[in-house]
């Protein structure tokens, strides 16, 4: 699996250097000068380690056994969290805070979850308190 | 702003009660293992962003002072390093804690931590003067060239992987030029996003991507145990860690010139320091035998280091704009956040924040001392004993909140989860998140010198004048020495390692 998803990324790199080093090529100079530059030696760079990838492959494991169900759940319920901040802050948050709390929970008693209902709201009311009360911000 | 008025700036009772939270704070967070200083600093950068310069500035240096002790605690109660930078921590302070003598430990890695604090500071306060004095002989091209400085500290941080070091940094630079074109004023690389006219924003970008990709990281590791064992009720720890403190001075005094210095060096941080002073103080010593089996002087030696590069690796920072690790290349995007410029600016603008920054990082370092045998020190079992359950969803939502402060919008939010997952996936092939960021602050004034100094050039009628000046070339070959050192010390190391193997 590590081979695939090292070369995937280290490709993603090159293509992102390209399309900007494109870009830079019509910006004026002085200004595109450094763009250019940066791009070039960026997605050179990247395209060495892409070539030393192909020919000697890793062969560890991107993430260590178990670890993939775990670490995919937390960048989904962060991209989950993130959407639903919009809507209203004091809402997902206990929310998001609660489910994680649960989902990391090794064993679940019932003590357990009311403690991590408790500390959810707690949290909220925390981050509530010192952004929203404390520095002025306007959350959502 | 005088002296005694700087004095009075950090004096202030609402600076003193940020500074003490801002140390406790540190500490907590660098005694958990796996939770690293530079992580406590990012995570409290939008909380700081719309303070006082000042205040702002001593809560992330109080911060950064705390973390570098707070460590130690993982590394003595349960051998586990909160960061590398407390690893010679463990060879000598988990033997005493295993030997019931860990409150002695706790104590001696205190001790150390405050002494090399304060020397490193003072250091600071004694050299930011001079050296940004001497910075007003920089030109564009000076400049240029001591940010190309900044950003070899990338192959020393880049563990064994210069390429993808270097390609890390060159992606943070990419994306930094994002946005308005700083000689044009037009737009490029935004892709049509209006949203990103404005450019990445440096805070949210930072706590995407050593927050979000760290808290991811801790995800794919494995729950370690943490039953810490109590600190123990050893009457006379304090009596022999003082008795040794004065008996070994030099130790103490020899581990805060390493650490200083170290620290100095751009990407040499603490781990490097560490380690050197650990091993020198054995080497010192006629009972060389017995460290790794819980010699006091050892953990002294490694955490005296350990701090004194704080001060350290901030003398550059302030004077050159050259961060001497991620923690000063943090602070330093909060500086320019600020609106503030390194060097003599910071001296000259008659605001004093840099003499009451230095002034009020001495009072936290000298504050640690108090604070880590009342507070600290008794409640670094209970911290330890936080599980992750708690810690990885409490942070991330610490984060996001905290992204969409800086920003106003669910703008800096998005940007710190893409960079946070980023951050992650490339962490995993060994593209380190620490060169990106290095890029992503380093980058726009790279272009900024660069561009100035091209224009320069071209007036003149000559490219030459880019590199051909005294100062330049001294630069110049710090450069080239500071990428080649890591490259010729690893071969040197797999050397001698295929020369053990084959004997």
């Amino acid at each position: 699996m590590m081979w695939n998803i090292d070369k995937v990324l280290l490709g993603a790199v090159v293509v992102f250097c390209g399309v900007l080093l494109f870009q830079a090529i019509d910006i004026k100079a002085p200004a595109g000068t450094f763009p250019v530059f940066v791009t070039a030696t960026t997605g050179a760079l990247a395209m060495f380690a892409l070539g030393r990838a192909f020919l000697r492959p890793s062969t560890e494991p991107f993430l260590p056994a178990g670890a993939g169900a775990i670490v995919l759940a937390g960048a989904i319920g962060l991209a989950v969290y993130v959407t639903a901040m919009t809507a209203s802050y004091l809402v997902a948050t206990p929310l998001f805070l609660f489910a994680g709390y649960l989902f990391l929970m090794p064993q679940r008693t019932i003590r357990s979850v009311v403690l991590a209902a408790v500390v959810a709201v707690a949290m909220t009311a925390f981050t509530w308190l010192c952004f929203a009360y404390w520095l002025g911000v306007n959350l959502p | 702003m005088s002296i005694s008025q700087s004095l009075a700036a950090a004096l202030d009772p609402m600076v003193l009660a940020m500074i003490v939270l801002g140390t406790i704070f540190g500490a907590i967070i660098g005694a958990l293992p796996g939770f690293s200083s530079v992580m406590a600093i990012s995570l409290l950068l939008p909380v700081v962003y719309p303070l006082d310069p000042l205040l702002g500035l001593l809560i992330l240096g109080s911060i950064y002072m705390g973390a570098m002790y707070g460590d130690a605690n993982a590394a003595i109660l349960l051998n586990i390093p909160g960061t590398a930078s407390s690893l010679p921590t463990t060879f000598d302070g988990f033997p005493m804690t295993r030997q019931g003598r860990a409150r002695e430990a706790l104590l001696a890695a205190l001790a150390g931590s405050v002494t090399g604090g304060i020397a490193g500071v003072l250091v600071l306060l004694a050299t930011f003067g001079a050296l940004a004095e001497f910075s007003l002989r920089f030109g564009p091209q000076e400049y240029f060239w001591l940010t190309v400085l900044g950003l070899t500290t990338i192959a020393a941080l880049s563990s064994g992987n210069l390429i993808k070091g270097l390609a890390g940094g060159g992606l943070g630079i990419a994306i930094s030029l994002i946005g308005l074109d700083p000689y044009w004023g037009t737009p490029r690389f935004t892709f049509g996003q209006s949203s990103l006219i404005a450019g990445v924003h440096l805070i949210p970008a930072l706590l995407g991507l050593f927050c979000v990709a760290q808290v991811l990281s801790s995800l794919a590791g494995p729950e370690r145990d943490r039953n810490a064992p109590e600190a123990g009720d050893q009457k006379d720890a304090l009596r022999k860690v003082v008795g040794t403190m004065v008996r070994r001075w030099d130790v103490l005094v020899r581990s805060s010139a390493i650490g200083v210095l170290i620290g100095m060096l751009p990407g040499a941080g603490g781990p490097i320091a560490s380690t050197i002073s650990y091993n020198e103080t054995r080497r010192w010593d006629r009972d060389s035998a017995s460290y790794g089996k819980g010699r006091v002087e050892g953990v002294i030696a490694s955490e005296a280091a350990n701090s004194a590069m704080v001060g350290g690796s901030l003398i550059p920072m302030m004077a050159l704009g050259i961060p001497g690790n991620v923690n000063a290349a943090v602070i330093l995007g909060a500086l320019l956040s600020f609106g503030l410029r390194p060097g003599m600016n910071l001296l000259s603008d008659g605001s004093g924040v840099a003499m009451s920054f230095m002034i009020g990082l001495l009072i936290s370092s000298i504050l640690l001392a108090p604070l880590g045998y009342f507070i600290i020190i008794r409640i670094s079992t209970q911290i330890l004993k936080i599980p992750r359950t708690y810690l990885a969803p409490t942070i991330l939502v610490f984060a996001s909140v905290g992204a969409y402060s800086v920003t106003n919008s669910m703008y800096g939010v998005v940007i710190m989860a893409a960079l946070g997952i980023g951050g992650f996936l490339f962490r995993r092939i060994g593209l380190e998140a620490a060169p990106i960021g290095l890029g992503l602050i380093l980058g726009p004034i790279a272009e900024r010198e660069f561009t100035s100094s091209l224009l320069i050039a071209q007036a003149q009628g000559s490219y030459w004048t880019m590199v051909l000046r005294p100062i330049s070339l001294v630069l110049i070959f710090l450069c080239l020495l500071s990428i080649a050192a890591p490259v010729l010390l690893a071969l040197r190391q797999r050397r001698a390692a295929d020369g053990g193997a084959s004997a």
